[in-house]
């Protein structure tokens, strides 16, 4: 039998601006297998942000369940979550978020030093990850002499660097042109095929044909 | 190794000029702290050293009422009740070791074309004693000489030199208000002493020819005496107290004399070194406080900047004591950074300005570690406000574009 990495039972989500609150998540219930490749679509504004904010842990639910790789995580305290967030998980965001101040092998080590030190096989590894994605030339270069899609794989080097079970991304194309888009997504096929578990939100039907699965969010619940 | 550290602290460096500006107020604050220390110390010093010109042991009784400012005796009212035959009556006290009258003037000093005016002291033999004041050159007054009205001088370090130059003085006639003396002596540089009078800038001479000759009066200005233990400095005190108020037949009320003791002139000096220091530290804390104030504000901006950054290393696994710990080391780094540049521009302070107005040069150990430790401390107050504030961000701000 297939090991369910991600259940979600009944997550709901509200925000509030002022007096008026809204409910953005309203009773998401969501299995994701180990290995899988899932792509969550959904127009602006329909609660897919959100539901990745909850998955990756950096958001609490109202209430449900949330089960991740075997341990309920819905009530864990922030000390928790880090934890959790730095083992389990990496995080591919649109804007990349590299640190502008520091070079490419930097900002892949990154994750690292919140596990305590960071030691010379580990800048090994992570110039093998640089190289694997074809940055080999571009290892100490800031973020600020990178193209969009050199930057976004320094990214994905930084969120491989942990061997992580599940990898999150946020529009990881959203901010590249076709060619790079095309790249990205054929390391995150990649990827996928070596065992990585993917949860990737976009609004981009191209994109998402790249995922094994697809769901639709709308108002707060899925649709398909 | 070296990347923990970087990825830890590289955010400092990021924008070096705002780094620099946030810590002039820090540089002032240290550095002035630091010059004024370094001067309180060298003061501290100079004063004793100009007490020990004056030593413990010595008094002075001095005609007139007596206003001690600013670490000067200033003689506010000229009194001609001090007689030759107090200090003889004086003499008599068991204890005192040497008596000199006083009687002290300006005097227009001749010799040959050369010309000046300077302090005309009227003492007699003992006052060098009395004084210390070595001899560099001649001899010193004969008992005989003040006795027989000898018209004899010994000239200060300074005057010798500009009436006479590189020329031997001794045996010389000079002209003191027109009336020739004969050179006997010259003083050794002494400096400034503890009343503030340059000792280099006088001619001695015999007190008796001073009243009668030069100035023509029948008083004195003052009677210097020391004791031969300085522990019963004040019983003597006490003593001539007694005598002189029964002579001049005065109360202790409306006195014409007063006694003036080192302990005294000491005593006003620290006084007033010690307010100018505290409130030149004060101000200086102060300083040091609105640079601190000045680097909140800075990392505030800085933490609001980089609200991204500390989003990212969130979601990354950072924990809030993580964030709290980098943003606090980051203030306090700068904030010292600022303190080492101000311990240096003080510490060059103190060398060039201690010596240019003639204070003695002590290296400032002690005001070096005081600042250091005030800077961390100024470094965590600094930074508790804006490292909690990079605390309460939340990666969630990472994907809030919409829902």
């Amino acid at each position: 039998m297939v090991k369910k990495l991600v259940i979600l039972k009944n997550i709901t989500k509200s925000y509030k601006t002022g007096k008026i609150s809204y409910q953005v998540l309203k009773g998401i219930n969501l299995e994701v297998e180990e290995e899988d490749f899932l792509a969550i679509m959904g127009a602006s504004g329909s609660g897919k942000s959100t539901l990745l904010n909850i998955i990756g842990l950096l958001d609490k639910p109202n209430s449900g369940i949330y089960i991740l790789d075997g341990q309920e995580v819905s009530k864990l305290n922030k000390k928790e979550l880090a934890y959790l967030r730095n083992r389990k998980i990496g995080f591919v965001f649109q804007a990349f978020y590299l640190v502008p101040w520091a070079t490419a092998l930097e900002n892949v080590l990154l994750p690292l030093l919140y596990r305590g030190n960071i030691t010379k096989e580990d800048e090994k590894k992570a110039i093998e990850l640089l190289k694997r994605l074809g940055l080999e030339k571009r290892i100490n270069a800031r973020p600020n002499e990178l193209s969009g899609g050199e930057q976004q794989r320094v990214a994905i080097a930084r969120a491989l660097i942990t061997n992580p079970k599940l990898l999150l991304a946020d529009e990881p194309t959203g901010n590249l042109d076709s060619k790079s888009s095309q790249e990205v997504m054929s390391i995150f096929k990649e990827l996928n095929e070596n065992g990585i578990t993917i949860i990737m939100v976009t609004h981009d039907p191209e994109i998402a044909d790249f995922a094994k699965k697809v769901k639709i969010i709308k108002d707060g619940t899925f649709i398909k | 190794m070296f990347i923990k550290y970087k990825l830890l602290w590289g955010g400092i460096f990021h924008k070096k000029l705002r780094l620099f500006l946030s810590v002039i107020g820090i540089i002032i604050g240290v550095a002035s702290l630091l010059l004024m220390n370094s001067f309180g110390e060298s003061a501290k010093i100079k004063t004793l050293k100009e007490i020990e010109t004056f030593g413990p042991e010595v008094m002075i009784v001095v005609a007139g009422s007596v206003r001690v400012h600013g670490g000067r005796a200033i003689q506010t009212e000229i009194t001609t009740t001090l007689k030759p035959s107090d200090a003889e009556a004086l003499r008599k006290i068991k204890g005192i070791k040497y008596l000199s009258p006083v009687f002290n003037g300006e005097g227009i000093v001749r010799y040959l074309g050369n010309n000046l005016t300077t302090i005309i002291n009227g003492v007699n033999e003992e006052y060098l004693l009395l004084r210390k004041f070595p001899i560099l050159e001649g001899r010193n007054f004969l008992k005989d000489e003040i006795l027989g009205y000898k018209k004899v001088a010994i000239l200060g370090y300074k005057v010798k030199k500009e009436l006479f130059g590189n020329e031997n003085p001794i045996g010389k006639i000079i002209l003191i208000n027109k009336l020739p003396f004969r050179v006997i002596g010259v003083l050794s540089p002494i400096g400034i002493d503890a009343s503030n009078a340059d000792q280099d800038d006088q001619i001695l001479i015999p007190w008796s020819v001073a009243i009668s000759a030069v100035y023509n009066v029948d008083y004195i200005r003052s009677i210097y005496l020391s004791v031969e233990n300085f522990k019963k400095i004040h019983l003597i005190e006490k003593q001539i107290n007694k005598i002189l108020l029964k002579r001049h037949k005065v109360s202790e009320k409306n006195k014409d004399f007063e006694i003036v003791k080192a302990e005294d002139i000491l005593q006003v000096k620290t006084q007033t070194t010690k307010l100018f220091s505290t409130l030149v530290k004060s101000i200086s804390i102060l300083c040091l406080f609105v640079g601190a104030l000045g680097v909140t504000a800075i990392m505030t901006l800085s933490v609001n900047e980089r609200k991204k950054e500390i989003g990212i290393r969130k979601a990354l696994g950072a924990e809030d004591k993580n964030i709290l710990f980098q943003f606090l080391a980051e203030s306090i780094f700068i904030t010292f950074f600022g303190g080492a540049i101000g311990i240096l521009i003080g510490v060059a302070g103190s060398l060039i300005f201690l010596p240019l107005f003639d204070y003695p040069l002590v290296f400032p150990w002690i005001p070096i570690l005081t600042s250091a430790l005030l800077t961390i401390f100024a470094g965590i107050i600094a930074g508790i406000y804006p490292a909690y504030k990079a605390t309460r961000i939340e990666p969630i701000i990472l994907l809030k574009q919409g829902f």
